[in-house]
């Protein structure tokens, strides 16, 4: 158990260099950094000499290894738009996000696990076609799309919740109902066709056989059971959450990481959208990571398969 | 097998309960891939044909006409089927035309991916050892990037435009392929059809394509067509952003980015494009599960 723990987290550190290194080499594409710095007038030799400052005569790979190094200690260069540090910039945005790609979290799981449990019981039913339907609708609305319609109807229309920006929980409702559609939707789908593999098995048969209520059976012998696949996938859908958050929190103007990518991509800022993206991949990699290792705490069966 | 299923004591614990009526259509739709055939072929004629369909020039402004309610609406008529946008330019006309981009993305993302994925799955699946493992670790990086953050940072540094959107689109979604073909061609390769193949000299490059290429022909089907949908999806994120397809060629996700801007005076700007990049995607989802259910019936149960 504790090699395969080790063999997962050198996985994950692993994952995260070459993240710091895409992200490095992406730069790299965009051109000369320094053509962005100087102004159009600026001799030859004092882009030769601005350069060799900077230290983008290098070779790359040193180059790289530098990067790097001051990745590892949170250097990303100062904002181009504001003169302050990257990772500064990005790190007081963290906050928002957080607590946006939290609330998304908490409203998907609200909705799909009670939807799904129901549908898989009932199967067949009218509750059970609507979580199908809502299922399949949910998977395929760009969340761009949900996010808008969702403003015009709720704001525009009926006034009831704010257009954007950040403040109490009427703020945070429509965003994070947005952010969490597409989890909601995959993990309804996924609940229900766990629940249904589990309530044919053997033991809950057995269960409903004692005798024992049809609640107890449910809720004790089969959700608990039937939650182990809802979790593995679940880091997946973090991942897909929090990457989405840069179109979300874009539309309702709420002002964390995701909208400052933008923002920054759109006034050609890389210091702050390397900062933005390298931290963003990287707290998604250590979701999967803690994701597995729940997943190795509630099904005991991994640890002896994989050890 | 277990001998309680030998016995018929297995039994669902949840009565089935009897069909309801009301719920035919639902189970027609189910059964049958009409809304997906529908839909598709829709798109795929407005792509084609274009010029011949749309009512009027898309590009055409005429600022008298501009913000034009849709035909059903009040104050909307027969001239703008589905109204007019913020210049005066016909949205119908706007949508077939946009119908292009989104079947040339797709035509050209989920072949090459397809392609691309299979092609590597076949190797590490057949291969093994070292080229497996290298090809696999690949596949795990693609699959633990978050795809669309490094689009959006990879398309901020390229050439807005159709090639670009492909070239990122498909580095994003070769891996799954990889994976699922990599999974097949592991079982395939110790069929006694392939090990007699191999027996009697054929080389690699034949057992792909005769013994393996039709045995994992089916998974890779199912997983193009399911694959529309997040291909779909992907591009029109991008354009919405500015980042991918953008003006003047017409695409759903970019009117839909000019239509906000309207929004409180003009719902149909944005309801519209985004309804239909939401009936592809959905028919391509539709279809692709009734695609795995018609070729594979073991998978029905789960559907």
């Amino acid at each position: 158990m504790r090699r395969y723990l080790l063999l997962r987290l050198l996985q994950s550190l692993l994952t995260i260099l070459l993240v710091v290194m895409v992200v490095f080499l992406i730069a790299r594409i965009a051109g000369d950094p320094v053509t962005l710095l100087v102004t159009f007038d600026a001799s030859q030799s004092d882009i030769d000499r601005l350069k060799q400052e900077l230290g983008l005569a290098d070779p790359l790979p040193q180059q790289f290894v530098r990067f790097l190094t001051d990745a590892a200690r949170g250097d990303f260069g100062i904002s181009f738009r504001t003169n302050r540090p990257a990772m500064q910039e990005v790190l007081s945005r963290v906050p928002a996000s957080a607590q946006l790609a939290g609330f998304a979290l908490l409203i998907s799981l609200a909705i799909s696990i009670p939807l799904g449990v129901l549908a898989a019981v009932t199967r067949g039913s009218l509750v059970d076609v609507i979580a199908r339907f809502f299922a399949l609708v949910g998977q395929a609305a760009p969340n761009f799309w949900v996010g808008l319609m969702l403003i015009f109807l709720f704001s525009v229309r009926f006034g009831w919740f704010p257009t954007g920006g950040r403040g109490g929980l009427d703020h945070m409702f429509l965003p994070a109902l947005t952010l969490g559609t597409s989890a909601s939707a995959s993990l309804t789908r996924l609940t229900r066709s766990a629940m249904l593999d589990v309530i044919n098995s053997d033991f809950v048969t057995m269960a409903r056989a004692k005798g024992l209520p049809r609640r107890t059976v449910i809720f004790k012998h089969a959700l608990r059971n039937a939650l182990i696949p809802v979790v593995t996938i679940l880091g997946v859908r973090v991942g897909v959450l929090i990457s989405g958050s840069v179109i979300v929190e874009t539309i309702f103007a709420w002002p964390g990481v995701g909208r400052l990518i933008i923002q920054a991509i759109n006034v050609s800022d890389f210091p702050v959208v390397q900062a933005a993206i390298t931290l963003t991949a990287t707290s998604i990699v250590l979701a999967n990571f803690l994701t597995d290792i729940v997943y190795m705490f509630i099904d005991p069966r991994i640890r002896y398969v994989r050890s | 097998m277990s001998s309680t299923e030998v016995l018929g004591a297995r039994r669902p614990v949840v009565l089935r309960r009897a069909p309801s009526p009301w719920l035919a259509p639902w189970r027609f739709v189910r059964r049958y891939p009409l809304f997906p055939a529908i839909i598709w072929g829709a798109v795929i004629v407005f792509a084609i044909a274009s010029p011949l369909i749309a009512p009027a020039d898309p590009f055409r402004q005429v600022l008298t006409d501009r913000l034009q309610p849709p035909a059903w609406s009040e104050g909307g008529s027969m001239k703008h089927v589905l109204g007019t946008d913020h210049l005066g330019r016909d949205v119908f006309s706007r949508i077939v035309y946009g119908s292009r981009v989104t079947v040339t993305v797709v035509l050209l993302t989920v072949t090459a991916s397809a392609a691309t994925g299979t092609f590597v799955g076949m190797l590490a699946g057949y291969f093994g050892g070292t080229v497996d493992a290298l090809l696999m670790r690949a596949v795990d990086f693609q699959i633990a990037l978050p795809a669309l953050l490094f689009g959006v940072m990879l398309s901020s540094v390229l050439e807005p435009g159709l090639r670009n959107v492909v070239v990122i689109i498909v580095l994003f979604t070769w891996a799954s392929f990889a994976r699922l073909v990599r999974a097949e061609v592991l079982s395939l390769r110790e069929r006694d059809y392939v090990l007699l193949a191999r027996a009697a000299g054929a080389g690699w490059v034949r057992i792909f394509v005769k013994h393996l290429f039709p045995g994992v022909l089916n998974t890779v089907m199912v997983l193009a067509t399911l694959e529309v949908s997040v291909v779909i999806i992907f591009e029109s994120s991008l354009s919405f952003l500015g980042l991918g397809i953008v003006p003047p060629t017409v695409s759903w996700g970019a009117m839909l980015a000019e239509g906000r801007e309207y929004m409180s005076v003009a719902w149909w700007l944005v309801t519209i494009p985004g309804l239909a990049i939401f009936s592809v995607a959905l028919a391509g989802n539709l279809f692709g599960d009734w695609l795995r259910d018609t070729l594979d019936p073991h998978l029905r149960r789960s559907a």
